[in-house]
Formats: C-alpha cells, sequence, structure tokens
C-alpha cells in the first residue's frame, strides 16, 4: 500500500485513469447534536498517510465554521454579511468549531498548535490550525490521531448552519488539509495546500473512507452522505451510522419536518433512448458500451412540508442528470444520492454542492402557474448533482481554479437543462431564455479578471461569479463550436475518465484537448483563462457598385468617356458590380470565422477567414448586386462581444424583424391595457 | 342579477360605436408606441438574429439585445411603460364620457359625446379617482396588509412556513386581497356611475350615494364583477393565443395578424361596454329601490332633502330627488 502510494507519485509516471482514488485519509467520527444549543460534540479517529516522498513534520487542519466565529474572521471580512442574496445574523448567529484535545499514540500534539492564514496573513482568522508532530511523520506512513471537538452551528447564511430545527452540515468536522506530493497538479516540490475558508470557496480535500456515527433526538430525520449501515434507539436519542468509501468530503443534515420521499435511478428505465443514440454516434461508442457501468442508483428527498408536490420535480431532473452524465462523463460510480430541501427561511443553505448529497431549494409558490416555468428547481438540482462530478469526483482545487469545479458545472448545467427543457426560464406563449444563452449575455461583458486566479482574489464579487461560472461555461462552449461535436465530447469525456478520483488541474483539462488541434485554442487558453481578451468581429464596410467603365486613353491612344447621366442610370443596372467588403477584428482572442456574402439573386459566397489579421478586405466582381454582409452567420463565436455589428444590409428583403418586434411590442401593450378591462 | 348581464349582453351587440371608442383608447397609445420603438427597434434588423426573430422567438436575440444594446432596450421598455401609462389614463379619462353615453342611448357623433362627457366630468373623476386610490390604499394597504402582518406577528419570528398562522396568513392574502380590490374598485365605479348621471356633483357625494346601492347586494354586483372577467379573460386569452400562433413570417402574414388582434380587441372593447351597462342596470335597479322606501319615509316624515347639496359647477350640479 505504501509502495504503490510512494510509486504512484513519482513525477513521470505515466497519466492512468483511476478505477478507485489513491486513499490518503480515513475518518471514523461519532457526533451528537444538541438541537437546542446548536451545540456538535464530536470526536474522530483520523488516519492520515503521507503520499509525500518527504517526512512531514507538521500537519494542517481546516476548521472551517470558525469563518462564523466573529466579524473579524476572513470569511466575514469577505462577504461582509452577505453571501447569494442571504444575510448573517449579526447578533446571535455566530458560530465556531473548537479543537478540545488532539493525541497521537497518546501524546497531546495540540500544545504547539498554532493558527495559519497563508492567504491573506489575517491574524484573527482561524480556519487553518497548522499541528507540529512531536516528530516527523515517514513517507508512506500513517498517523493515527484521536480528536475531539466541539462546534456551534451559526444561523445560516452561507451554506452550512441552521434555521430554527433545521440544520444542515457541511464543513463541520475537523479537515485534515492536503498534502500534495511532488508531481501531483503538477508541484515541483511536496507541500501542504491548505487554504482559509473563503466567501467564495472551500472544497479541496483528498480522498478517503467515511464512518460517521450520528447521535440526534429521535424525532429528528437525519440526511447525510453515504449509506446507512445501522441505527439503535435509547434515552429519547437515536445514533445513525452511515458509511461512505472513496470520497473526500461528507455532509449531513437533520430536521424533524422532513418528509422523505424515495426512488430509484433505473438506467434501463431512464436513459432516454434518444440521448443514448446520440451519444452513441457523436461518442463513437456501441450503445452496450455506454450502458455497461450505468447502475440503479438509490434516490432520498429530503422535503420540506409544504414542498412535497415538488419532489417530483427534482426526481426527473435527478434522473435525468443521472442519465446525461454517466453516458457523456461516466456512470455515477455511489449507490445513492440524498437531496435536501431546505426551508423558505433557510436558503442560505440551498444550491450546495457535497459528496453523495446535495442541498436544492424551492419555495411553494414556484410550484403555482405561471411562475413553474422558472426552472430553478430543476436548475438547482442539474447544477448541484453535476458537482458531484466536477468538484466530488474530478478533486479539483476550488480555491485556485474555481473555473474547473463551477464552470465545468455551469456548462454540463446548461448543456443538461436546454437539451431537456429547452428554457432555463419558460414563459407562456412559447417565451422563453435558455440556459446557454444566459451565460452567454453574462460572459461578453467587459473584463477585469482572468478566468483563472485565486477565487478571494478576483477584483469584485460580480467579476468572481463571472469569471467562475458564466464565463468558462461560455468559453466550452466556444471550444465545443471549434473542435465539432464528436471532437469535443470525446475530449470532454476523456478528461472525466482520465482524472475521476483524481486531483486535475487546468493544464491536465488543457492537455486533453491540445491533440485535437483546435483552430483557435490556445488564443483561448492564453487569452481567456489567463488573460482578458475579447473578440468582436464586425463588418466595416460594405460597397457594391456597377464596374467602373475606363475612361481615359485606350492602348490605342483612343480616348474613353465615362457614361452620360442617362446611360450611366441605365448601365448601373446591367452590372457587372465590383464588391467591397471589409471585415474587422476587435480584441485579441485569433479565432477562425466565416464571411458570407448574399448577392440580390440570392448567390451566398462563404469565405473562412483565419482571423489573424485585423482585417480582410474580400473583393469581387459579380453579375448581381451585394444584398447582405454577414460575418459569422451561423453563430460559431459565442464570444463576440458585440453581435449587432456583425451585418450590414444594403437590400432588405421580406419581413422586417423589427417591424414583427415592434408589433408585438404593441400588442403587448394593447393586451395589458385591455387586461384592465376584466377588472371593475 | 340576469336582467343586468341581458343588459350588458345587449349593450355588448348593440353599441359598437361605443366599442369603437374603447378600442381607439387602445389604439392610440399602441400608435404612438409603434412609431417611438422604430428608432429603438431597428438594431434588429441588422442583427444576426433578425432572421430568426422572423421565424419565431428567439431567447439569443433577446439576451443579447438586454445585454449589449442596453440604451435601445431600455428607451423600449420605457416606451412600453409610457404607452402603458398613458392608455391607462387616458381610459380613465373616458369612462365618465362611455357611461354618459351609455346612460342617454347611442346617439351620434359618438366619439364627439364620449370627449364631451369625458372633459365635462374629468374634475369630479379626478376627485372620484382620487379618493378611490386612498381607499385601495386603505382597504388593500391598511386593512388586508394590516391582518396580515399581525397574522405573521403571531406566527412569531420563528415559525416554519406551514405554520397554521402562517397559512392562515397566505389565505387571507390571496382571499382577502382580491375581494377588496373588486369591492373597493366596484364602489368607485358606482360613484362614477352617479356623477355620469348627474345625481352628484362632488365625487364625495357620488361616494356617498354609491354606498347603500352597494350595502346588502354585494354578492350580486360582484357576481356581475366576476362574469365579466371571466368573458374579458377568455376573449383576451383566446386571442392572444391564436394571434401568438399565427407567428407571421411576411409582411402580408403580419398585416393579417395585427388585423386579427386590433379585431379581438375591438369584441374586447365591446365586452367591457357590456360590463358598464351591466353595471348600470344593476344601479339603476338598486336606486329605483331605496328612491321608493326614500319617498315613503319622506311621505311620512317631512320631505327632508334626499342628498346632501353639491357645491360644483357644471353639468355635475344636481340635487334631483326621485324621479
Ligand atoms: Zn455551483
Amino acid at each position: 500500500m505504501q509502495a504503490f502510494l510512494f510509486l504512484a507519485f513519482l513525477p513521470g509516471s505515466p497519466a492512468f485513469a483511476l478505477e478507485a482514488p489513491r486513499k490518503v485519509v480515513d475518518y471514523d467520527i461519532q457526533v451528537t447534536l444538541e438541537p437546542k444549543e446548536r451545540l456538535l460534540t464530536g470526536h474522530e479517529t483520523l488516519r492520515w498517510t503521507n503520499p509525500s516522498d518527504l517526512p512531514v513534520a507538521t500537519l494542517k487542519f481546516h476548521l472551517y465554521w470558525n469563518a462564523f466565529r466573529n466579524s473579524a474572521s476572513t470569511f466575514s471580512q469577505e462577504s461582509r454579511g452577505h453571501l447569494r442574496g442571504d444575510e448573517a445574523d449579526r447578533k446571535e448567529g455566530w458560530g465556531f468549531i473548537d479543537v478540545t484535545s488532539m493525541t497521537w499514540s497518546g501524546a497531546d500534539v495540540l500544545k504547539g498548535a498554532r493558527f495559519e492564514s497563508p492567504d491573506d496573513g489575517n491574524a484573527d482568522d482561524r480556519t487553518v490550525l497548522a499541528v507540529p508532530l512531536p516528530r516527523p511523520a515517514a513517507p508512506g506512513e500513517t498517523v493515527a490521531l484521536e480528536i475531539a471537538w466541539k462546534a456551534k452551528a451559526p444561523k445560516v447564511f452561507a451554506r452550512a448552519g441552521h434555521v430554527r430545527d433545521f440544520f444542515m452540515l457541511g464543513q463541520w468536522y475537523p479537515k485534515i488539509a492536503v498534502l500534495e506530493p511532488r508531481g501531483m497538479r503538477r508541484r515541483a516540490e511536496a507541500g501542504w495546500n491548505a487554504h482559509q475558508y473563503h466567501a467564495f470557496s472551500e472544497f479541496y480535500a483528498d480522498w478517503g473512507d467515511y464512518r460517521v456515527a450520528i447521535t440526534v433526538p429521535e424525532a429528528f430525520v437525519v440526511a447525510s452522505a453515504g449509506a446507512k449501515v445501522s441505527e439503535t434507539r435509547k434515552d429519547g436519542r437515536k445514533t445513525l451510522v452511515f458509511a461512505q468509501e472513496r470520497i473526500h468530503d461528507f455532509a449531513w443534515s437533520t430536521d424533524p419536518r422532513y418528509v422523505v420521499r424515495e426512488s430509484r435511478f433505473d438506467p434501463t428505465r431512464d436513459v432516454p433512448a434518444s440521448e443514448l443514440e446520440r451519444a452513441s454516434k457523436v461518442l463513437g461508442l456501441s450503445r452496450e458500451e455506454l450502458m455497461r457501468g450505468l447502475r440503479p442508483v438509490q434516490l432520498r428527498f429530503y422535503m420540506q412540508p409544504g414542498h412535497e408536490s415538488q419532489w417530483r420535480r427534482y426526481e426527473e431532473a435527478q434522473k435525468w442528470a443521472l442519465a446525461w452524465l454517466g453516458l457523456w462523463a461516466f456512470p455515477y460510480p455511489y449507490a445513492q444520492v440524498s437531496v435536501i430541501d431546505p426551508p423558505e427561511d433557510g436558503m442560505g443553505a440551498a444550491g450546495m454542492e457535497y459528496q453523495t448529497l446535495y442541498t436544492a431549494g424551492t419555495d411553494r409558490r414556484l410550484s403555482w402557474w405561471p411562475l413553474r416555468g422558472l426552472r430553478f428547481q430543476e436548475g438547482v438540482v442539474l447544477h448541484e448533482f453535476a458537482h458531484g462530478y466536477w468538484y466530488g469526483l474530478l478533486a479539483s482545487n476550488e480555491f485556485e481554479e474555481s473555473w474547473m469545479d463551477e464552470g465545468i458545472t455551469t456548462f454540463a448545467e446548461s448543456v443538461m437543462m436546454d437539451r431537456r427543457y429547452r428554457y432555463f426560464v419558460e414563459l407562456p406563449f412559447g417565451v422563453g431564455l435558455a440556459d446557454e444563452d444566459r451565460n452567454r449575455a453574462e460572459a461578453i461583458g467587459r473584463d477585469l479578471d482572468p478566468i483563472r486566479r485565486d477565487s478571494w482574489a478576483f477584483a469584485s464579487e460580480p467579476s468572481y461569479y463571472r469569471n467562475s461560472y458564466a464565463r468558462p461555461a461560455t468559453v466550452l462552449h466556444q471550444i465545443r463550436r471549434l473542435a465539432g461535436e464528436e471532437a469535443f465530447w470525446r475530449a470532454f469525456r476523456s478528461y472525466a475518465l482520465r482524472w475521476r478520483f483524481d486531483h486535475p488541474t487546468a493544464e491536465d483539462f488543457f492537455d486533453l484537448f491540445r491533440p485535437l488541434a483546435i483552430p483557435g485554442f490556445e488564443s483561448l487558453v492564453a487569452g481567456c483563462f489567463s488573460g482578458t481578451s475579447f473578440v468582436d468581429f464586425r463588418i466595416v464596410s460594405a460597397t457594391s457598385e456597377r464596374q467602373a467603365s475606363r475612361a481615359g486613353y485606350d492602348d490605342r491612344g483612343r480616348l474613353l468617356l465615362p457614361p452620360d447621366e442617362k446611360n450611366k442610370r441605365k448601365a448601373d443596372e446591367k452590372g457587372p458590380f465590383e464588391t467591397t467588403v471589409v471585415v474587422g477584428r476587435d480584441g485579441d482572442l485569433v479565432l477562425p470565422v466565416e464571411i458570407a456574402l448574399t448577392f440580390e439573386n440570392g448567390q451566398v459566397s462563404r469565405t473562412r477567414w483565419d482571423g489573424r489579421e485585423k482585417w480582410i478586405r474580400l473583393r469581387t466582381v459579380y453579375a448581381s448586386r451585394l444584398a447582405r454582409a454577414e460575418v459569422d452567420p451561423s453563430g460559431t463565436i459565442v464570444l463576440d462581444r458585440d453581435p449587432f455589428n456583425n451585418v450590414r444590409v444594403l437590400r432588405a428583403k421580406g419581413l422586417s424583424a423589427a417591424a414583427k418586434v415592434r408589433a408585438y411590442a404593441v400588442h403587448l401593450v394593447e393586451n395589458l391595457l385591455s387586461l384592465a378591462w376584466s377588472l371593475p | 342579477m340576469s336582467d343586468a348581464l341581458r343588459a350588458g349582453l345587449r349593450a355588448m351587440a348593440g353599441q359598437r360605436r361605443l366599442a369603437g371608442v374603447l378600442w381607439l383608447s387602445l389604439v392610440l397609445p399602441a400608435g404612438v408606441a409603434f412609431t417611438a420603438l422604430a428608432p429603438l427597434t431597428r438594431l434588429l434588423d441588422s442583427s444576426p438574429s433578425g432572421a430568426s426573430l422572423v421565424k419565431g422567438w428567439d431567447s439569443w436575440a433577446l439576451l443579447s439585445w438586454h445585454a449589449t444594446r442596453t440604451a435601445q432596450w431600455k428607451g423600449t421598455l420605457a416606451v412600453v411603460l409610457l404607452a402603458l401609462l398613458g392608455g391607462w389614463l387616458l381610459q380613465l379619462f373616458l369612462t365618465g364620457g362611455v357611461l354618459r353615453v351609455l346612460i342617454a342611448g347611442d346617439r351620434r357623433p359618438v366619439l364627439g359625446r364620449v370627449v364631451a362627457g369625458s372633459v365635462a366630468l374629468f374634475k369630479v373623476n379626478l376627485w372620484a379617482t382620487g379618493r378611490y386610490l386612498l381607499s385601495l390604499a386603505f382597504w388593500l394597504g391598511g386593512v388586508c396588509g394590516g391582518v396580515a402582518w399581525l397574522l405573521g406577528k403571531v406566527a412569531g419570528a420563528s415559525a416554519v412556513p406551514e405554520s397554521p398562522w402562517i397559512q392562515a396568513r397566505d389565505l387571507w392574502l390571496l382571499s382577502a386581497g382580491p375581494l377588496g380590490f373588486f369591492m373597493v374598485s366596484l364602489r368607485f365605479d358606482l360613484a362614477r356611475i352617479a356623477l355620469a348621471r348627474g345625481e352628484a356633483a362632488t365625487a364625495r357625494i357620488a361616494y356617498r350615494l354609491s354606498g347603500p346601492r352597494i350595502r346588502g347586494h354585494r354578492t350580486p354586483l360582484l357576481g356581475i364583477a366576476l362574469l365579466w372577467s371571466g368573458v374579458a379573460l377568455a376573449l383576451g386569452w383566446a386571442f392572444t393565443t391564436i394571434g401568438v400562433s399565427m407567428n407571421p413570417g411576411s409582411v402580408g402574414a403580419l398585416l393579417a395578424l395585427v388585423l386579427f388582434r386590433q379585431a379581438g380587441f375591438a369584441v374586447q372593447a365591446a365586452a367591457r361596454v357590456g360590463f358598464w351597462a351591466s353595471l348600470l342596470r344593476f344601479d339603476e335597479g338598486r336606486r329605483a329601490h331605496l328612491a321608493s322606501r326614500t319617498i315613503r319615509l319622506s311621505d311620512e316624515e317631512t320631505a327632508a332633502p334626499l342628498h346632501d347639496r353639491g357645491d360644483g359647477e357644471g353639468p355635475g350640479h344636481a340635487t334631483s330627488g326621485p324621479p
């Protein structure tokens, strides 16, 4: 085991896909919740194996509930008590986690422990604890620690905490940070990768097995990661034991009011035939191959009273996500998924990803017409479950490369949403907004930051969100359009397969696309992931005039005169016509693009431009006049910052879109005014 | 109630010119908006989404317009909102004239008489509207909102969303809100009818007159209003749905859609005339009933003046007793 670990991390060892993660940690936890006092009392046996080729003298731990300890924590400073539309309770809402003892082979190791703030030097932040060992742990050596702690749940506004007797417990136990061996995530030297708890990121951990015994008052319903192993009751309390192998994070929730609904994902029934067909064609795999690893998955929905009717919508989206990700990435490897439906006054806990468990979120009113068409429930399920892959199974470092988690998740969500539901927001009368378009509209705005940046180092909150969600998702769509469906999805799938149960970096992702020689790919990597480049193709000018007959002296010395006014007008209608179109490119992204010239006789001439220079001039002499010049007529360049300068119309034909939109706008006005006629 | 409905249906079928005038009050702001939108929407003709918009709905056309041509987008919204506001005010203004013409019968020129009536009643109707907005604020904001606030308070800050108090609050808001709105609006309507009849010279008197006419007869009055609401909504829904499914792709088809929609709005206007006619009939019935009672009363006692003497001027100046 130790030798295996050692060898596997040797630099230059061949890259291979894992069937199971390299196990670094084992947690055996017993925890008791006192709901009235919001107190957690816990004990854990942590077995950690030094995965590096160096002796390790200090261990580092995440004590993330200390983010909620007071207003001086880095999280409090960064969030200023606001996150995702929710607000902190600044009076009673604070929480904390205190390690009360830590021993290694009976020796107290807590004595020399100190808090560190590697990201911002904040002396008041207590979310990273450094624990010096009495002697260094040798490479491959397993350190077994006994840790006791006490924690108080904050009033929920940022992911974890409680409201009344609803508890969402994420980041609730002392969790060892990641010691990255040489070679892992392209590190030159082994070392700790431990970050403080930030407003915008909290996930990066090592793989292992968890066994968690949870004790709560008997009336409380427990939703947990993993599978329930046992349940015992005593003195009005119950203890439930959950176990899960091959994960790097463990969350649970409890609420006496949960209404539990169960279902089962059955691949033979729940994988749509059309999607299987499409995946088989695009990926070049037989349907049998694609279906082979797909297994039944137990689904549990922990609904709030009053939301029961909505669990079917969760269920449908959940099954679709299992099918889609199972086909286009790889089959979900765990036996169950638990979906938490937080209360309406605890929405700070909504929309959060954990392993084999996530929080969704809805409102009673979202089941009413026409609010039913706002697909928040579906969106949150598709998004959070997709996280189960891009944060969960491909355990990227959210602190340093948030796009690898949020961005790829947003990309997958948009594909799943638009394919299954067509629109993210659907209004009556066929009106709707597609998820991909929504992200695209956000992505083409101005930038201050590259996509790759430490999550706490973005210029602003909107800049973090844009560059972690919408922009990377849209850049991925851009790569897809440039690469073509087959090439893109095959590379996408090989990324998922190669890096599951592992810790990929952005370069690992790019490396799987580089052999495809996608035009513009390196420009996107440099310009978007590492820079703030953009692209705006536009028609600079477009003219089409009758080719001027020659004037002046000809070869025989005769003087040729231009036609007089009357003849000129006649000749102007005949041709041939000289058409000149100049297409320009603003911004520094170098992407190939198509230019289409449509002539009055209906002929279309298409030119492919590599987009390397800042402009190109197209000149042609043709029997018909130019009617319309358009750059990127098929809408391939989804990153085009301004689509409205892509077209120049010289002669319009048919119905004007503007006229149609105006007519509809006016009908809307009349509709609303006449709606007043239905009221007294 | 059935008598009132019959009167309404008769007016809906018969008073076409009046319906035409109401329809014009829709067309006028719509026409202004159509013209004002021309420079704001022109960009769509030279956008990549132009062709797909001609084909039908395009989510990217809307989102890219919003994201990259913010000024034109906001301008378009402003035009739509201003047209709505203008149209609403126009209808408020014309209601007096419409009622006058309905009371007097369909004599030509209808448009001229509606406008003249509206002008004559403008000031008193404005006062009535003010009073209406105040009572809306009182009943919806004060009573309806107040009770909801109290229920929320009783439930407490840590109440679960499905606690009986919260459920009761939601139920209260959903029932008392619309009911309050209907009743306050119907009182306003009856007050305006009293003004249009010339029974009252001021909004205050008109409101005082309308009170007893509603009292004890809320259910039939609400029934009339709800029935016409249903008719209006059904008509609006039908014409909108068919209109949307027409999805024109050529100039001719767009013209056909515009004509079809306008025909629909004209029918809806006729239904509105029907609603007013029903309300007038209801009001007449109540007025006659109350008058006969007052006559009997005044026969026995002294001939007390029926109503406060209005001190306004113009056609509203009247303190007429029972006919
Ligand atoms: Zn996310």
